[in-house]
């Protein structure tokens, strides 16, 4: 467990960009491996498994916020009375391993990260925030390389036009 | 350099921020509270019921059932019968209403007169 404590962290930290969810939801993958360690049936390595029930279980939460988040909504807009619930990521999140002198440039980039699309966020943290290999990210995804090298372009084009945009206005 | 240039310099300085991330590390007491965690959902998971306790219980469910089974024809044989006793009642009130009051045919009225 010790060797895949950081690693579940880390990945759950990347995708939900708050730090207590992603405590929550490692601890959460930890009891998943404990309970269904028995239909691990070895198709593809330990790592990887853990890998994927962590990007799940993130998954699960971040679509569970935006469900609320677009519940909070539809009161707030046919109850001007209901306030939303704070359900979203953390606006200002930083990822505590960031280089000081580039904080103010990642800020800006989580920011944008949260508004790509699943499959390309996965794609895009798993390889810049957990540093794993197109190969890796492919057997954690269940697809192709070729799929991941295009999630990995559409994600940097996505980024670098919602960065301009950003940039454009703030600056 | 004018704004755009500046911009576009900024969004190539974002995108290569995480150059050189560290893996951020679970808390210190992540493996303690993980523990605390599991001991309660085992604490809390509902005990495996004996499997003889299983057969028992099973057993018990269709005696009852037979039981229902039993008194519910009981019960419907018992109103048939009652239903029966009933209808021969009426029938033999009937014949006997027609043969004290006899009700005359045309024919008949028509020689009373």
């Amino acid at each position: 467990m010790e060797k895949y404590k950081d690693r579940v962290y880390n990945t759950c930290l990347g995708l939900l960009h708050q730090h207590e969810d992603a405590e929550d939801v490692a601890q959460e993958v930890f009891i998943q491996v404990w309970n269904s360690i028995s239909d691990f049936k070895g198709e593809s390595t330990l790592t990887t498994w853990i890998y994927r029930i962590a990007v799940n279980k993130s998954l699960e939460l971040i679509r569970y916020r935006n469900s609320k988040k677009r519940s909070a909504y539809f009161h707030s807009v046919t109850d001007p009375k209901n306030k939303p619930d704070e359900v979203s990521a953390d606006d200002s999140f930083m990822h505590p391993g960031i280089a000081l002198e580039q904080k103010e440039q990642a800020e800006a980039l989580f920011k944008a990260i949260d508004k790509l699309a699943e499959t390309q966020k996965v794609a895009f943290s798993l390889h810049k925030i957990e540093g794993l290999s197109y190969k890796q990210i492919a057997e954690i995804m269940e697809t192709s390389l070729a799929a991941v090298e295009a999630l990995m372009y559409r994600a940097k084009k996505n980024l670098r036009k919602l960065l301009y945009e950003y940039y454009k206005t703030n600056m | 350099m004018n704004k755009e240039d500046k911009i576009r310099e900024q969004v190539q300085k974002s995108m290569h921020s995480l150059e050189g991330i560290q893996r951020a590390k679970a808390d210190d007491l992540f493996y303690e509270r993980l523990i605390e965690r599991l001991h309660d959902e085992t604490e809390g998971a509902p005990k495996n019921v004996d499997s003889s306790m299983g057969f028992v219980l099973a057993a018990a469910a269709v005696i009852i059932l037979l039981l229902v089974n039993v008194f519910t024809i009981r019960e419907y044989q018992q109103s048939y019968g009652d239903q029966t006793v009933r209808q021969e009642n009426l029938n033999a009130f009937a014949k006997e209403y027609q043969n004290q009051v006899k009700i005359p045919t045309i024919y008949e009225l028509n020689t009373n007169k």
